[in-house]
């Protein structure tokens, strides 16, 4: 029976470095480390694509579920969430705060159900190489083909839906990747017809009328903010934001989402459910259910920092060691896609509520860690 | 068929396929826009930068103000005893480095050419981070006092009754209340100062009653020195306090894609 997805060879584009960069890849490799993956794509049946995307929408319903169950039942200790941050995740909540964009991180190997390994949901990356690369490489190497893949058009129509005519965008400036982020997402924004302003997170003011401020103080309207949620609340303005909540983009209900104590939660809330994997707060609740192949993860761990994958009690692989990422969650291990002493996490961008684009990172080791690689993707037979 | 306006310029995207709806290059002809490069160089774009200025010469000097009392208030404890704080500076006198027991033109550690100031002399090597406070030496002292006599001779008036005050003026008073002196035997500087310490500490109480009835009729005013004291930035006319977010990416380090992104 001929696979739904597979991983094919493919010629490089001539100047393909130059091709990525002048898109605004800048950092596509450590020296002949590749973490643009131009010889190789994946290939994934219409069905398989849907069945991602089908996946990524039902989740989504259910993240959603559980934020609710989260404000009303105040399960903020499960979630690890400071007290200083509740009446803001719940103010939030409540208001329905504007969300951009976030995305899913799932395991699926072709066969059954995808299982949500994880939501990225307040400050995704790999955006730019989702939204444009993979799409210019797909219009150069196979332009009859298709990709899942509106994220870009997506993000453009949801700018749309917000009254404010200048958005701000921050981000840990050093880092070169969150710049590019940024900077694509701008560019978003302004092809809604917003102007933009970029800056350092380290560059927002506070002035003396209550209000967030830019280098040159002006005051902002929104904010658009590529820095975790569960950093902010613990530095000196965090205090501040008040009455401010509504202009940072993602809101602050995300951070109900951007953590992985979430996923007990779910997995109570809806037991059993195909699209999920068993989870606990701790390593004997989920043995108890019968399980012996897990992975465990910090809360606020990122880009597989802190991950152990254990076999019977025996760590088999670890991911980057990291600062202290908050409690741990035990969640049973799911077989992902493997081709070529590669495995593929599939990433599935929501914009807004809906499912708008699929993307994947491949690496020879179990755990996605930040140097894995990026491969392109199109819809084929 | 869709069309959209970008850049001035009509752009038609045909529904293709299932999922995407472009013929188009994202970007036109796949390049950059200006704005993005220099982003993605390290320069900042965009909006009308309006001229909106926050805190007031007022607000600053307010500022400043506290920042002495809040500083005096700190040492009060260890001057009492005896004890100067290294790095303590008094004006035309210099900053203590309480290992040497002395005050020098230089604070302790500043760094020139790749050297740093440490006891009076160059070296090559960085300082420690915490130096435990001491007791000035006779020859640190005699310079206090000198400056102390300058400043008598110069002023018709004690200073400390009206206006602003030193942190000399502030050590001198802590000085001579403590009456711990060591083996220094205090000339006219110091004996004259002796009879204006009540003026002294009128002085600074003064200036903490200006800054109390200042900041409460000023909850700006307030706030930016709560913000001014978290972030460890400096209240500027005409600006907002800053830095007080990013503080966490700062303490961490990224390698690879170099993102705190996930």
């Amino acid at each position: 029976m001929k696979s739904n997805i597979r991983l094919e060879a493919n010629t490089p584009r001539a100047g393909w470095q130059q091709s990525v960069e002048s898109a605004g890849l800048i950092w596509h490799g450590a020296g002949e480390v590749p973490y643009w993956k131009e010889d190789e794509h994946l290939v994934l049946t219409l069905k398989a694509a849907e069945t991602l995307e089908a996946a990524a929408s039902e989740l989504h319903a259910l993240c959603l579920e559980a934020c609710d169950k989260i404000v009303r039942n105040a399960w903020w200790e499960r979630l690890a969430i400071p007290d200083a941050a509740v009446s803001m995740i719940q103010t939030s909540w409540m208001a329905g705060d504007f969300s951009l964009y976030g995305r899913f991180d799932l395991a699926w190997d072709g066969t059954g159900e995808p299982k949500l390994l994880e939501y990225n949901a307040d400050t995704p990356t790999s955006l730019l190489e989702a939204a444009v690369i993979q799409w210019q490489w797909l219009e150069a190497v196979a332009p009859q083909g298709d990709q899942l893949n509106s994220i870009h058009e997506a993000l453009v129509e949801r700018w749309k839906s917000i009254p404010e005519r200048c958005v701000h965008f921050a981000c840990a400036w050093e880092n070169l990747e969150d710049r590019q982020t940024i900077a694509y997402l701008a560019e978003t924004a302004e092809q809604a017809g917003k102007t933009v302003e970029l800056m350092d997170m380290a560059e927002i003011g506070f002035s003396a009328e209550g209000r967030f401020t830019d280098g040159g103080e002006r005051a902002i309207e929104k904010l658009f903010k590529l820095y975790p949620w569960e950093w902010m609340t613990g530095e000196p303005f965090f205090a501040e934001i008040g009455q401010e909540r509504a202009r940072f983009i993602e809101p602050a209900w995300k951070m109900m989402l951007s953590n992985k104590g979430l996923l007990p939660i779910l997995w109570e809330l809806n037991p059993g459910h195909p699209l999920l994997l068993a989870a606990y707060r701790t390593r004997e609740e989920l043995c108890a259910q019968g399980v012996s192949f897990w992975v465990e993860k910090p809360f606020f761990g990122r880009e597989g920092a802190g991950i152990s994958l254990v076999d019977r009690g025996k760590i088999l692989a670890g991911g980057a060691a990291g600062h202290a990422m908050g409690p741990m969650v035990y969640q049973k291990h799911a077989p992902m896609f493997a081709a070529k002493q590669q495995h593929f996490v599939w990433g599935l961008w929501m914009v807004g509520d809906a499912c708008c684009g699929l993307s994947a990172r491949g690496d020879s080791a179990p755990i996605t860690g930040n140097l894995s690689r990026f491969y392109p993707h199109r819809i084929g037979d | 068929m869709i069309g959209l306006t970008w850049g001035g310029c009509l752009v038609v995207f045909e529904t293709f396929m299932k999922e995407r709806s472009f013929l188009t290059a994202l970007r036109p002809g796949g390049i950059l826009r200006w704005s993005t490069a220099c982003i993605l160089a390290g320069s900042l774009t965009s909006c009308d930068r309006g001229v909106h200025h926050v805190a007031t010469e007022q607000d600053v000097q307010m500022a400043e103000t506290q920042v002495q009392i809040e500083k005096l208030d700190s040492e009060k404890a260890k001057l009492m005893e005896g004890e100067v704080t290294n790095n303590f500076n008094i004006p035309k006198v210099g900053y203590y480095h309480a290992e040497a027991h002395e005050f020098y033109e230089h604070p302790y550690g500043y760094s020139q050419d790749g050297r740093y100031f440490v006891n009076g002399a160059w070296q090559d090597e960085p300082v420690a981070e915490s130096v435990a406070t001491s007791r000035p030496s006779a020859a640190a002292l005699k310079k206090v006092e000198a400056a102390l006599e300058e400043e008598q001779t110069a002023a018709t008036a004690p200073q400390a009754g009206g206006g602003g005050f030193g942190m000399g003026n502030a050590l001198m008073m802590y000085w001579l209340l403590a009456g711990n002196r060591g083996m220094f035997s205090p000339g006219n500087g110091f004996r004259q100062a002796g009879g204006q310490v009540g003026n002294w500490q009128q002085g600074v109480d003064n200036q903490r009653g200006a800054v109390s009835r200042y900041a409460a009729g000023n909850p700006g005013y307030q706030r930016m020195v709560a913000q001014s004291r978290a972030s460890g930035t400096a209240v500027t006319a005409g600006q907002s306090v800053r830095s007080g977010f990013g503080n966490t990416a700062t303490a961490r380090s990224s390698g690879g894609r170099s993102s705190f992104g996930s």
